[in-house]
């Protein structure tokens, strides 16, 4: 739903996409005001984890003013200036690690100092991406905005499970005066397929169990399969039973896919067969790989991020078909910065296929353009 | 899968991305008309829904939603068989060991 400005102040309603407001509002410093969150709820207000998500973007700003109603139902936010630094912060278990990563690596590359933040929390979650995925698909999206990598590492220190969580990783990112257009039309063929299977206060041969169902299916497809068990022990291992996969499919011009799968909830009365989530997590990846585009589905809206920040200049990026995420994300970037995409539907060229049915099935393709708007990082002095 | 159709069947995905605003950003809310002609009523009894009613409905179901930036976000993907013959087929030449384009 399109915000209505008043006094210069954006104005929202609802408590959806809190995250992405908070984000493009410390970006773009422009304030906004969250009214009716949650009003007719049973339980109002903000939910733990986005007061936790307000905390995190405190500590890594200066002079960030949030008032709150006495409710909780809405909420005033001035951005400060992003800081960086020095960060730990100890996550909100309600949701994963990732639904805090994102935002960091969102703003990483505009700090004042290099982000060097220590995380603590659940790693894996169902509603957010693992800590896993952004290291394996999200952190080679950010390097062909930054080109240099000196510093950029994310490093799994233990990994948790929900609902007691108990991981911690690390993340550093360097700082940037402005990123670098991005031409990236073509993404090429997958060449192989890279795997982490965790097992946590569970029996090791889940991870094996897992490990055979999803090479099994990928096997059919492609004969270069590696996945690595992460067999966790002690303190190392979290505070709550689960396992897991995430599966990795890499191709020849740079691309990373990746889909996950993870068990049931200890306590949650459902059991999950390792072979089924092996499975089902190939299954995810197969169609992912479907869909297709240059960057993963999940992050989508980073690379919409980065293009609209960078310097002024054509940045043009392929990707699958847009998910509903990406779309709102859009939405709000141009009502943060202006920025409005052109977006084509490409129409399957090739020669070869020129069955009907074949250009039914395959899923379209969208051409994102746009002209960054010269987003300098002020802090960040020129040598 | 429903999402895949409505994005083939739309023509201009900026029109579905940036259908909401009209070209320059809204500074207010459109005054809405309460009481408007297009309430009809079926037999005395009951009130036909607008569209405009059940827009504002979904709106109000989106309002509090869950955040996720899944590409299916909230429900369960209904995934196709990928190892059935026929959708093989559709992504044997998405990988290195697939047939050669020329």
């Amino acid at each position: 739903m399109p915000a209505t400005v008043h006094n210069d102040v954006l104005i929202y309603k609802g408590s959806n996409l809190f995250r992405q407001r908070l984000l493009l509002s410390t970006l773009s410093g422009r304030s906004i005001k969250i009214v009716e969150i949650r009003s007719s709820h049973d339980d109002p207000g903000l939910k733990e984890y986005e007061v936790n998500l307000i905390r995190l973007l405190d500590k890594i700003t200066n002079g960030s003013r949030v008032e709150l109603s006495e409710t909780g139902t809405s909420m005033y936010y001035q951005p400060g200036i992003l800081i960086g630094g020095q960060v730990s912060h100890s996550c909100s278990t309600q949701r994963g690690i990732g639904y805090y990563l994102e935002v960091l690596l969102a703003l990483g590359p505009f700090c004042k100092e290099p982000l060097n933040a220590v995380l603590q929390g659940v790693t894996h979650h169902n509603l957010d991406v693992s800590v896993d995925k952004v290291k394996a698909a999200a952190l080679p999206i950010l390097l062909k905005f930054i080109l240099v990598d000196d510093g950029l590492e994310l490093k799994v220190v233990r990994r948790g499970a929900p609902p007691l969580g108990g991981g911690e990783i690390v993340f550093k990112c360097p700082v940037r005066r402005h990123l670098r257009p991005l031409q990236w039309t073509k993404w090429g063929l997958v060449k192989r397929i890279r795997g982490v299977v965790y097992a946590l206060r569970v029996s090791p041969t889940m991870a094996n169990r897992v490990v055979e169902a999803a090479k099994g299916v990928m096997l059919k497809f492609l004969p270069d399969v590696y996945i690595n068990t992460d067999q966790c022990r002690g303190p190392n291992a979290g505070k709550s039973p689960g396992f897991g996969v995430s599966l990795v499919a890499e191709t020849n011009e740079n691309t990373f896919y990746c889909a996950e799968a993870k068990s049931a909830e200890s306590g949650a009365g459902e059991t999950t067969l390792p072979e089924e989530l092996g499975r089902a997590c190939a299954l995810t990846l197969l169609d992912e790989i479907h869909r297709a585009g240059a960057v993963d589905s999940a992050f989508q809206w980073l690379v919409a991020l980065w293009m609209a920040l960078g310097q002024k200049d054509v940045s043009e990026c392929v990707v699958g078909p847009l998910s509903e995420y990406t779309i709102k994300f859009l939405q709000h970037l141009k009502e943060f910065f202006g920025v409005m995409f052109k977006l084509e539907a490409l129409t399957d060229d090739d020669e070869d296929s020129s069955e009907d049915e074949d250009k039914v099935t395959t899923a379209q393709k969208i051409k994102m353009t746009c002209v960054g708007i010269g987003y300098v990082n002020i802090s960040k002095r020129t040598l | 899968m429903a999402y895949f159709e409505r994005q083939r069947t739309s023509r201009n995905i900026m029109k579905l991305v940036y259908g909401e605003f009209e070209i320059g950003n809204k500074t207010k809310e459109p005054e809405e008309s309460e009481g408007q002609s297009d309430e009809e009523e079926i037999g005395g009894l009951f009130k036909k829904v607008t569209s405009t009613q059940k827009k504002k409905h979904k709106e109000k179901e989106q309002l509090d939603l869950d955040e996720c930036s899944f590409f299916y976000s909230l429900d369960k993907p209904k995934l196709r068989d990928w190892l059935n013959e026929a959708n093989k087929q559709l992504i044997a030449n998405s990988f290195v060991t697939g047939k050669r384009s020329a």
